[in-house]
């Protein structure tokens, strides 16, 4: 008998397929269960947001982003970020926020598209600011998606838009309006950091 | 043999006129000292411009332009349209320039970090008006119009061996005072720069030197500068598109 005809190996093949495609649905089902509770934590930031918002309305731009910022991080550090974390491991989380960041293009856009379709003249000077912020936040997705070493970026990006999410709720288009300059100067302090590498090539 | 000379426009557009390996293929080339300040000078111009009109820009199209806003346009369709509708207009050769770099295969590898994100960008945005608003961001850092110059060189080394670049006399101290306003005038400062680096250069063993343009103007100038001042008598035009 040849090793390939004997029945224990014919069962183990058997064996190791089955284990491939468990392994196959209980990712998917890990998929299902972070993505569930990302979007639950992403719905509380923003809730909590505009509650403090209307308690303290933010100053300007910036100390809606930074506000933001905090809240992101309190709700992560008390609400199971360590679970989430475990969750993770079994993930491909690149892979998983790449397609992310490509579904948030696409919305960004759609976004464009149908702004600057459907709306006239006073209601664009009101959503511009709001497009250009997603532009920017898409930016800085990519920028920290392909630069491991900008995490920070990608802080940034999360709670601009999460500021943005909440101020549009609220209807503060005048610090809306200070969102793109906000994202603005995060990009310039991460080409700050990278250009010297870009001058020397360009000279 | 002849000596093929690029002015700016040929320069910014080398990598999007289909022939032209086929005409400066076994002859010299040279892009002039001249030509280069010229194309730095307009490309700050344009980037300028740019930034400082980015609204206007986008209103004179949403209002002009609205069934094109709509349309999903990828980069390329989307700077090509931008390159026409601000034909003339001082920040046309930002378009220019930036469809050069995404129309040409092989030349990602020789960008830098910071000119692949915005490459890359521009791939990822399919809006005419998203376009503009990622340039927006992107394009206020300082080191765009050194690494652009740097990978047009490229692509011109790897496409014409035998190509010189920033040959020629220094006429930064004309080109920095001129200005395209005027364009319809023969004197426009920057051809006349462009076109004297170009017949003061050594023709060496070469036949004869060949200007290759974009812009009809340039040939206007030339006959001017042959009739009025008997100068550039063996230089020829070649407009290219």
């Amino acid at each position: 008998l040849s090793i390939s005809t004997t029945p224990e190996t014919l069962l183990s093949t058997s064996l190791l397929g089955d284990a491939a495609s468990e392994a196959e649905e209980s990712e998917e089902f890990i998929l299902e269960e972070v993505e569930h509770r990302l979007q639950e934590l992403a719905r509380r930031v923003i809730l909590r947001l505009k509650d403090s918002y209307a308690l303290a309305p933010p100053r300007n731009g910036w100390d809606a982003v930074r506000r933001a910022e905090e809240m992101i991080e309190e709700l992560i550090q008390k609400e199971g970020a360590q679970s989430l974390e475990n969750l993770l491991k079994y993930i491909d989380v690149e892979r998983y926020i790449q397609e992310q960041v490509s579904l948030f293009a696409e919305y960004v856009d759609e976004m464009y598209e149908a702004v600057y379709s459907r709306t006239d003249n006073r209601g664009l000077s009101e959503l511009e600011p709001a497009l250009m912020t997603l532009t920017a936040v898409k930016l800085l997705y990519f920028v920290a998606l392909k630069d491991q070493r900008a995490l920070w970026v990608a802080q940034k990006a999360a709670a601009i838009l999460a500021a943005l999410r909440a101020l549009m709720k609220q209807r503060r288009f005048d610090i809306v309006a200070q969102l793109p300059q906000v994202a603005q100067e995060v990009l310039t302090r991460y080409f700050a950091n990278i250009n010297p590498e870009d001058r020397r090539r360009a000279s | 043999l002849r000596l093929y000379a690029f002015d700016v426009g040929a320069y910014v557009r080398a990598p999007l006129i289909p022939n032209l390996s086929g005409i400066v293929d076994g002859n010299l080339c040279v892009v002039t000292l001249a030509a280069l300040q010229v194309f730095r000078h307009r490309l700050s111009k344009s980037l300028r411009y740019f930034l400082e009109r980015h609204g206007d820009i986008k209103r004179s199209i949403v209002s002009s332009y609205h069934r094109h806003i709509r349309r999903r346009l990828n980069a390329r369709q989307a700077l090509r349209f931008l390159e026409e509708v601000r034909y003339r207009k001082e920040d046309e050769m930002l378009y220019t320039v930036l469809r050069a770099m995404l129309e040409s295969p092989g030349l990602r590898e020789t960008v830098g970090e910071y000119l692949d994100i915005l490459l890359t960008q521009l791939d990822n945005t399919h809006n005419v008006i998203g376009i503009l608003d990622v340039l927006y961001f992107l394009l206020k850092e300082d080191t765009f119009v050194p690494s652009v110059e740097h990978v047009l060189n490229h692509y011109l080394m790897i496409t014409f061996p035998r190509c010189k670049i920033g040959v020629g006399a220094d006429f930064k101290e004309s080109i920095r005072n001129a200005t395209r306003q005027n364009k319809g005038n023969n004197d426009d400062e920057e051809d006349i720069a462009t076109l004297l680096s170009i017949c003061g250069l050594n023709a060496g063993n070469a036949d004869g030197i060949t200007v290759v343009t974009t812009d009809h103007e340039l040939e206007k100038a030339l006959k001017k500068l042959q009739k009025d001042a008997g100068y550039c008598k063996t230089v020829s035009i070649l407009l290219v598109s």
